[in-house]
């Protein structure tokens, strides 16, 4: 529980900027209404590397407080992997919510 | 019972710069060892080794005469205050004491200046009491060993005092191994002394091997 406290604590840190590409990803999507098949690809890409980016600069940035989260036993891998997992599941969930509005209002 | 925690055989180069070549250290639950050194022989990397953040050609980390690869993984332990401030700016000193299960009232008896100060960000606080902070949470949780990094520096010698007291308090359940340039404070409560030189450790017997060592003049 404490673990998960923490974990959200640091993702709040990288939230914004990871929604605003999730966004910037629905409106592309809903800008090709029924071709969004077609990019796709490029857009999980693009989420995959900004979520490496913003994920690399933050730890870089904060690299001292990593210290404060591994004395509570959460290791900077931890932090990574959760917050990253966490964040694609979101814009998962956004692109298939895009997908059916798209759908139902082509 | 008392734990063990020693490091030998470690071997670290930075090109062709040999920083640690010949290292035996051995800390005991119960007691504080002390670690001096002159700037850049090797202290921070040292404990950077044996926390397993740093990755050294060779090295022998041993709990319990067991090896063991990450120690930083395990802060029932080994916990870990390094020379800089860790605690995040934006948490309150509340926050804090939560996060680490630590007791209020307990920090206000050791340290009163905190009376009014709990509910304030860290950043709120001076660069003493910020510090203050910092060695009381690694000090008082609950961990086989502890490293503290410079944890003199920047203190007051009211607050010094006041954390030597601390951390003789403390040294029943835990084991301390503390590198700090203030030689006398170190010297005033660590049971054993090592000094690296040369990417050597020393054992010291007094002061007068300092001054032979070179580490002070007498």
């Amino acid at each position: 529980m404490r673990a998960l406290k923490l974990i959200s604590r640091f993702y709040k840190q990288i939230f914004f900027a990871n929604f605003l590409i999730s966004l910037s990803c629905f409106y592309l999507l809903r800008q090709f209404g029924g071709g969004a098949f077609e990019i796709i690809g490029a857009l999980f890409w693009f989420k995959i590397i900004t979520v490496w980016i913003i994920l690399y600069s933050t730890i870089t940035y904060k690299k001292k407080e990593l210290y404060y989260y591994q004395n509570l036993g959460v290791s900077k891998l931890m932090l990574g992997l959760s917050t990253s997992l966490f964040d694609f599941f979101i814009w998962l969930v956004l692109i298939i919510i895009t997908f059916k509005f798209n759908d139902t209002h082509p | 019972m008392i734990h063990t925690l020693e490091a030998d055989g470690i071997q670290l180069e930075f090109g062709i710069n040999k920083v640690l070549s010949d290292v035996y250290l051995k800390c005991e639950t119960g007691k504080i060892t002390g670690l001096l050194g002159r700037n850049g022989q090797g202290k921070t990397c040292l404990m950077n080794i044996i926390l397993g953040t740093l990755k050294a050609s060779a090295n022998s980390i041993r709990f319990d005469n067991k090896m063991i690869i990450n120690a930083g993984k395990r802060p029932d332990l080994l916990l870990f205050l390094p020379q800089f401030n860790f605690i995040p700016r934006s948490l309150s000193v509340k926050q804090v004491l939560d996060d680490f299960l630590l007791n209020i009232n307990e920090l206000k008896n050791v340290f009163p200046e905190f009376n009014s100060r709990c509910d304030l960000k860290v950043n709120q606080l001076s660069g003493g009491q910020w510090r203050t902070l910092e060695i009381y949470i690694i000090t008082k949780s609950p961990s086989l060993f502890a490293m503290l990094d410079e944890p003199f520096t920047h203190l007051n010698p009211i607050q010094i005092e006041k954390v030597k007291q601390l951390l003789m308090e403390e040294k029943v359940n835990k084991g301390f191994l503390i590198t700090d340039h203030m030689y006398n404070h170190l010297l005033d409560v660590s049971n054993t002394v090592y000094l690296l030189k040369n990417g050597k450790t020393h054992l010291i017997k007094g002061i007068a091997d300092l001054d032979q060592l070179e580490y002070v003049r007498l």
